[in-house]
């Protein structure tokens, strides 16, 4: 089996005749007893013949160039290309090369993708909102600034109403002066009932629920005091004072009015 | 002469009982019924006070003090859960009765609008009648309080209708706080209605505030309203804006001082990492 393997790696020089004459008549009587060797050499034989056929048509061909000529052409495109060589460095082909080709067609196709998702963001106005014209709020703000303005309303309301109280408070029932006192208090509490509608839708929300009860309570009083004009006797006078006190009115209007101003920016 | 102190006690003692003895004589038994039940009411004790009340109506039908009786029935009922259509009749009852004050007459009808807007949000569709009818009130003060609670109606062809009167009373009234409630009411119902109504013949351009609140990449507020709402709108932004500006040394009083001398350009303020920036500026338009 050896000798197969040996006399087959020169087979190729055996059919070529490019063997000493020893080695070829060796090889001979290997062949003669050898047909495995036998048909690689016949191999070999085909092979040389048909290579020698396409000589014969390369040196049909050989026999048409003009060697002087295409030796110049040769030598003026080799300098060509030199001199761009120079001009511009060729790329490294270890990081540009084919091993980083798909990282780069991913990294181009998601710019493109990131560009066209920005483009539509900002189209859409969402860093930067248009100025839209006319006039708008959300409701949740006008919700909010309705309850600021009943806010202050009811600070108002709560200031108008101690005075009121105070100035009843120190009206004695004689009868020199009173009536007209109790006139103006009669008209001043007409006054504060009216403003009191405004602030009532509001009164029910959260920050303003501890305002809700002495809103009623000055209310009710308020309703009574409407409807005296000047006719007030000493006892319906006694029985109001001594309920605003009972109720010690004035001193949770005050904390009230305290606790809503301090609310403010 | 000499001085007699029993003589003086026994003048003061006339006088006083003069004072006195009129009021006295005038006084019904139903009057001291009737000032139980307010003083029930003054303590916020409903039932207790509706009680008293309807025994007086049973037991002396024909009081002079009956329409009064009637307004207080209708007001313990309005403030009693689920009695709210018994409340509209009791008002209604007094608004028909002879004897009636101005003032209790003007509470009635405002009541009336309160007890409807609670029965139609409620799901009670004819109630907003009752709203919409007092839209033309002769009294100025129940038409406009009919015009605000309309314009809180959902159903924004209802609410439209209160549009007529808003916009009136902008334009003719002076006081702030009933025009500032117009303002908010037309920016809920109509915004493009307050348009109109604020641009004076004798000032063509609109002075407009606009707030921009972005935090997190995300606009929060977004507001264009007309600068007679600015201190409004500023107090209504929210409690951490509001902590923010105060801690970046800007109160209300700064804001619009500040607003007022840089006219249109624009005051930002930057919170600090992760909060919001705050720009208010003034636009003018045609």
């Amino acid at each position: 089996m050896k000798a197969c393997a040996r006399i087959e790696r020169r087979l190729g020089k055996y059919a070529s005749g490019h063997l000493p004459p020893g080695e070829r008549e060796a090889i001979m009587t290997h062949l003669r007893d050898c047909p495995s060797c036998r048909a690689g050499e016949a191999r070999w034989q085909r092979l040389l013949e048909a290579a020698s056929a396409g000589k014969l048509d390369s040196d049909r061909a050989m026999t048409g160039i003009d060697w002087e000529g295409l030796a110049q052409r040769i030598a003026d495109e080799a300098e060509r290309r030199a001199a761009g060589r120079r001009a511009r460095p060729e790329p490294r082909p270890g990081f540009f090369g084919w091993l980083f080709r798909p990282a780069m067609a991913y990294l181009l196709a998601g710019l493109v993708l990131g560009g066209l998702g920005m483009w539509a963001v900002f189209k859409a106005g969402v860093f930067n909102p248009k100025p839209r014209p006319g006039f708008y709020a959300s409701s949740e703000f006008l919700d909010k600034a309705e309850l600021e303005l009943a806010r202050r309303e009811t600070v108002d309301y709560l200031e108008r109403s101690q005075y009121l109280l105070l100035d009843f408070s120190q009206t004695s029932a004689d009868p020199s002066g009173a009536a007209r006192r109790i006139e103006t208090a009669s008209g001043r509490a007409v006054d504060l009932l009216a403003r009191k509608k405004f602030i009532n839708s509001q009164l029910d929300a959260v920050p303003m629920a501890k305002a809700r009860e002495i809103c009623d309570q000055i209310e009710a009083l308020c309703l009574e005091l409407s409807q005296l004009g000047g006719r007030l006797d000493d006892a319906q006078w006694r029985e109001i004072q001594g309920r605003v006190r009972r109720s010690q009115l004035l001193l949770k209007i005050n904390l009230v009015k305290k606790e809503l101003q301090s609310r403010e920016i | 002469m000499r001085y007699k102190p029993y003589r003086t006690l026994l003048v003061g003692w006339l006088i006083l009982a003069g004072l006195c003895l009129p009021a006295r004589s005038q006084d019904r038994p139903e009057d001291k019924l009737f000032r139980e039940a307010k003083l029930l009411i003054f303590d916020a004790q409903w039932a207790a006070a509706l009680d008293k009340l309807e025994s007086i109506l049973s037991q002396y039908p024909t009081s002079p003090a009956t329409p009064q009786v009637l307004f207080y029935k209708a007001e313990c009922l309005s403030k009693a859960p689920g009695r709210a259509k018994d409340a509209l009749r009791a008002y209604q009852d007094y608004l028909k009765t002879d004897d009636r004050s101005e003032s209790l007459i003007e509470q009635a009808e405002v009541s009336i609008i309160d007890l409807s807007y609670g029965l139609y949000a409620s799901g009670d569709k004819d109630a907003v009648k009752d709203i919409v009818g007092r839209l033309a009130n002769p009294n100025k003060a129940v038409k406009y309080y009919a015009a605000y609670k309309l314009s809180a109606v959902k159903d924004k062809a209802v609410a439209a209708k209160s549009v007529p009167v808003l916009q009136r009373i902008i334009s003719t009234e002076t006081n702030p706080e009933l025009t500032d409630r117009a303002r908010i009411a037309l920016l809920r119902v109509s915004p493009k209605s307050l348009e109109g109504v604020e641009r004076r013949p004798d000032e063509p351009r609109t002075k407009v505030l606009r707030i921009l609140i972005t935090g997190e990449g995300t606009s929060r507020v977004d507001l264009s309203i007309p600068l007679a709402l600015a201190d409004l709108a500023l107090q209504a932004i929210s409690d951490s804006d509001k902590a923010m500006m105060r801690r970046k040394g800007y109160d209300l009083d700064r804001i619009l001082r500040d607003l007022a001398r840089s006219g249109s350009s624009i005051l930002e303020i930057r919170g600090a990492e992760g909060e919001g920036i705050i720009k208010i500026w003034i636009e003018t338009r045609k």
